[in-house]
C-alpha cells in the first residue's frame, strides 16, 4: 500500500521535472546555488557565535572561580585495593578471608575425595551460568512486532555467508562456583595428618598458616604445639623451642598449653640451656596445678636434665 | 625449692621468653595495590605458577597460562613473573603456598590454579594470593566446555584484574571490526569478530559488499553496521550468532553512522538530506519502527552517541563551519557545541562510566586520539600520528581501541589499544588489515 503511494509520489514528481522548461531550470539552479552560498554563510556566522560564547562562558568560569578552565586533568585513580571492600560482583562473588564468613559457609563441603574435600562453596550459591548473552542460542531474535524485512544472504540459499572459523564462543554456559577458603577445622585435620605421616613439610606449613590466619581460634593453641612438634620431630630444637615457647605465652589457657612448657623445657635441654630447661620444667606446677600428667613429665625430665 | 629462688629462676625464666620472643617477632606486612602515580602506572609483579593438570588437560593448563599472564601483561598494570625464576614449584593446589620463596623472587601476588577433565567438561580453578600479607584474596571454580578454555582464562583474568585494581575487568569481551585483504585500491572489506586479545578471529560477511562503522548491541549478540552493497548505502543489523542481516528502514537516501541505544531498543543514525548536502541525526525505535528527528541544521549533523545513561548524545557537526563535538538532550533539546580546540573534531564516543567523550581530532595534517569531559574541559591526547581514527571504549572505560593507517603503497589500516593515561599504547593482531573496531560490552 505504501509502496504503491510512494511509487506514484516519484512518477509524479519525474513527470514535473520534466515539464520545467529551460529557463526555468536556471533559475532553479541559480536559487540552489544561493541557498548553497547562504548556508554556507550562516555556518561560518554560527561558528563564530559559538567560539565567542565559549570565551565569554569561559571568562565569566575565570572571573567567578579565578582558577583557569580546560585545565587538563588526570584520568581517575585506581582504587588502591586495601581499601577496596570485597563485596560479590555481578556474576562473580569473590570471597574474604573473614573467618566468621568462612565459618559460616564453609559447612557445605564439595565431594569426599582427596581434591574436592577442601573446597567449599561460599553459601553455597549453586552453579552460575555466564556467557550466553540474551538472543545468543535462539535462532532469531523475539522481534515483538519488528517490521523490518529478513534479508537473505546474497544469491539466495545456496550461497550462504562465509562461514571460517566456525564456532561462537558465548553459546555455550559456563558454571561458575566461588572457591571459599578451606575451613580451620579441615586445614587442622590435614595438618595433623601431614604430621602423622612424618610429611613435616606439609604439616609445618599448615599449622603455621592456620596460626596465622586464624590465631582465636579454640584449636590455635593446639595448633601452636603441634608446629613446635613438627620442628622437635626434625631435630631443628632451636625452632621448636620458640614455637613451643609461643604455645606457652600465646594461648596460656588452651589445653595444650602446659604440654607446650613441658616441651619447651624439653628442647631446651637438648639445646644445652639447662638453667633455662630446669626453670621451665619447675614453672608448670606454679602455672598449671591442674595438669597432672605434665607436672609428672616435668618432674622426670627435671631429673634427667639435673636440675 | 625455697620460695625465694623459685621467685629468682622465674624471673630468669621470663627474662629468658622476652629475648626469645624478640626472635619471633612478626613480620610486617603490607596492602597489596597496583599504585598509579601521575597517571603512570607501576606494574604489579604477579607470580603466575603453571597450572597443574589432571587427565586430558596437559594442553589445557599451558593454555590457561598463556591467556592469563598475556591479558594481565597486555593490560600494562601488571607484570607477570617469568616461570623459570619461580623458587617453589606448585604441586598441590589445595596446599598452601611457601609466600618466603615468592617474596624472595618480589612477587607481590600470586595464582595457583589446576585444571582437569570431568564428564567430558573442564573443570578449572585457581586461587588468588597477596603475598606480603600471605592472605588468599580471591578462588574460584569453572565447568564448561572444552571449547570454552580460553573465554575461562579470560574470566580467570577478570578475576584477578577486579580483586588487585578495584576495577571491572575487560578480558571477557571481543572485538568487531573490518577485515582488509588485498591491493590498495581494491579492498575486500568483510565484518570479523574476535576476541579481545586477537583470537578466535570468525569473519561474518563475504566480502561482495563494502562494510564500515560494525557497532555491538549492548545486550545481545548483534552489530548495526553501515554496507555499501547494491545499491543505496544503508544500516542493517546483523545477529552474530544466526548471521541474519536486517535493514533497519527504508529510506529514500544514505543511512549511516549508527549506534545503539544503551538499553539496545533503539539505534541512532544519520540520514542524508534530499539534497544530498547534508544529514541530519535521527533514531529508530526497534521495535515500533518509529522514525524521531534530533537535528535539523544545514550542516552534516553525524556520528552519534548516547551517554550510558541515555539521557543525552554526542555527535559530531559542521554546524559552525567546521567539524565539530555537540552535546544534546536524547530528544534534541539544548544542542550545544563542546569542542574548541584547535582542529578538527570527529567520531566522539561516550565512555561507558559518562565521564569521558572520546575522539578523533585533526589538526595540522595530523590525526590524533584524545578525550575530553562531556563539559568540553580537560582535553587530553593520548595519541597523534600520521593517522588515527575512530576510538572505542573497553566496557571498564580504562582503554580505547582505535585504527591507525599508514602511508604507502603496502600501508593499511591496523588495529592499536592505549590505555587511558596516554601509555602502554600497542597493537591488536589482526590476520591482515583492520579497521572501525567496536568493543562488545561484557560477555559475562
Amino acid at each position: 500500500m505504501s509502496n504503491t503511494l510512494k511509487t506514484s509520489f516519484i512518477a509524479v514528481l519525474l513527470m514535473g521535472t520534466a515539464l520545467f522548461s529551460p529557463a526555468q531550470a536556471q533559475t532553479a539552479e541559480e536559487l540552489a546555488s544561493r541557498l548553497n552560498q547562504m548556508e554556507e554563510q550562516m555556518r561560518l556566522l554560527v561558528g563564530q557565535v559559538e567560539e565567542l560564547s565559549h570565551s565569554m562562558r569561559q571568562l565569566q568560569g575565570q572571573l567567578k572561580n579565578g582558577t583557569k578552565t580546560g585545565a587538563a586533568e588526570e584520568p581517575p585513580k585506581l582504587k588502591k585495593v586495601a581499601e577496596q571492600p570485597v563485596v560479590a560482583e555481578q556474576g562473580v562473588e569473590q570471597i574474604g578471608e573473614a573467618p566468621a564468613d568462612s565459618q559460616q559457609t564453609t559447612t557445605t563441603i564439595i565431594g569426599a575425595d582427596g581434591v574436592e574435600q577442601q573446597i567449599a562453596v561460599l553459601k553455597a550459591p549453586g552453579p552460575k551460568i555466564l556467557g550466553t548473552m540474551p538472543g545468543a542460542t535462539a535462532a532469531v531474535p523475539d522481534d515483538g512486532g519488528f517490521q523490518g524485512q529478513v534479508l537473505v544472504p546474497p544469491g539466495g540459499g545456496e550461497d550462504q555467508p562465509v562461514q571460517q572459523g566456525g564456532e561462537n564462543i558465548g553459546s555455550d554456559a559456563i558454571e561458575t562456583v566461588s572457591l571459599a577458603p578451606e575451613s580451620p577445622e579441615s586445614l587442622y585435620e590435614r595438618s595433623n595428618e601431614s604430621l602423622l605421616r612424618r610429611q613435616f613439610s606439609d604439616a609445618e606449613s599448615g599449622f603455621s598458616s592456620f596460626v596465622r590466619k586464624y590465631p582465636d581460634h579454640s584449636l590455635a593453641g593446639s595448633a601452636q604445639y603441634w608446629l613446635g612438634e613438627t620442628y622437635y620431630a626434625q631435630g631443628d630444637f632451636r625452632q621448636a623451642a620458640q614455637n613451643f615457647l609461643q604455645g606457652y605465652k600465646g594461648y596460656p589457657k588452651s589445653r595444650r598449653a602446659p604440654d607446650s612448657l613441658l616441651k619447651l623445657g624439653i628442647s631446651l635441654n637438648k639445646l644445652g640451656q639447662t638453667q633455662q630447661a630446669c626453670a621451665a620444667f619447675g614453672a608448670i606446677g606454679g602455672e598449671f596445678p591442674n595438669a597432672v600428667d605434665a607436672k609428672k613429665r616435668a618432674q622426670a625430665e627435671s631429673k634427667r636434665a639435673g636440675c | 625449692m625455697p620460695k625465694f629462688t623459685r621467685l629468682a629462676t622465674r624471673r630468669n625464666f621470663l627474662l629468658g621468653l622476652s629475648l626469645l620472643m624478640l626472635a619471633l617477632a612478626p613480620r610486617a606486612s603490607f596492602a597489596l595495590e597496583v599504585d598509579v602515580s601521575g597517571g603512570r602506572i607501576n606494574p604489579l609483579p604477579i607470580a603466575i605458577t603453571p597450572f597443574l593438570v589432571g587427565g586430558g588437560a596437559e594442553e589445557a593448563g599451558a593454555t590457561l597460562n598463556e591467556v592469563i599472564s598475556n591479558n594481565l601483561g597486555r593490560s600494562g598494570y601488571f607484570e607477570p613473573l617469568p616461570q623459570n625464576s619461580f623458587i617453589e614449584q606448585i604441586t598441590d593446589f589445595n596446599q598452601e603456598p611457601r609466600f618466603a620463596d615468592w617474596r624472595q623472587i618480589q612477587a607481590k601476588a600470586l595464582v595457583t590454579g589446576q585444571v582437569y577433565v570431568e564428564g567430558g567438561k573442564i573443570r578449572v580453578e585457581f586461587k588468588l594470593f597477596d603475598v606480603n600479607s600471605q592472605q588468599q584474596i580471591a578462588a574460584q571454580q569453572f565447568s564448561t566446555s572444552p571449547k570454552n578454555l580460553r573465554r575461562i582464562g579470560h574470566l580467570t583474568s577478570d578475576v584477578i584484574y577486579k580483586a588487585l585494581t578495584g576495577i571491572d575487568g575487560y578480558f571477557d569481551t571481543q572485538i568487531v571490526f573490518v577485515d582488509e585483504s588485498g591491493p590498495k585500491d581494491q579492498r575486500v572489506k568483510k565484518l570479523a569478530v574476535m576476541d579481545q586479545d586477537g583470537f578466535n578471529v570468525r569473519t561474518l560477511t563475504d566480502g561482495s559488499e563494502l562494510v564500515v562503522t560494525p557497532r555491538f548491541s549492548p545486550n545481545s549478540q548483534e552489530i548495526t553496521y553501515m554496507s555499501i552493497g547494491q545499491g543505496t548505502p544503508r544500516v542493517y543489523l546483523f545477529n552474530i550468532v544466526t548471521r541474519q542481516k536486517e535493514i533497519v528502514g527504508e529510506f529514500a537516501n544514505m543511512s549511516f553512522a549508527p549506534r545503539y541505544s544503551p538499553d539496545g531498543q533503539r539505534v541512532i543514525m544519520s540520514l542524508l538530506t534530499t539534497d544530498g548536502r547534508n544529514s541530519n541525526i535521527y533514531e529508530m525505535d526497534l521495535r515500533s519502527r518509529q522514525l524521531r528527528q534530533l537535528t535539523n541544521t544545514p550542516a552534516i549533523n553525524t556520528g552519534p552517541s548516547y551517554a550510558p545513561d541515555g539521557s543525552q548524545i554526542t555527535f559530531e557537526s559542521d554546524r559552525g563551519g567546521t567539524q565539530q563535538i555537540y552535546v544534546m538532550g536524547v530528544d534534541g533539546s539544548g544542542q550545544n557545541r563542546i569542542s574548541f580546540g584547535n582542529g578538527r573534531y570527529s567520531t566522539p564516543v561516550w565512555s561507558p562510566d559518562g565521564q569521558y567523550i572520546a575522539f578523533t581530532k585533526q589538526a595540522g595534517g595530523r590525526f590524533a586520539i584524545g578525550v575530553m569531559k562531556p563539559d568540553g574541559s580537560g582535553e587530553r591526547i593520548l595519541t597523534e600520528g600520521y593517522h588515527n581514527e575512530g576510538p572505542t571504549w573497553a566496557p571498564n572505560g580504562r582503554v580505547l581501541m582505535f585504527f591507525r593507517d599508514t602511508p604507502g603503497e603496502n600501508g593499511g589500516p591496523q588495529l592499536y589499544s592505549v590505555d587511558i593515561t596516554g601509555y602502554n599504547e600497542q597493537q591488536v593482531q589482526t590476520p591482515g588489515f583492520g579497521s572501525d573496531p567496536a568493543w562488545s560490552p561484557r560477555l559475562n
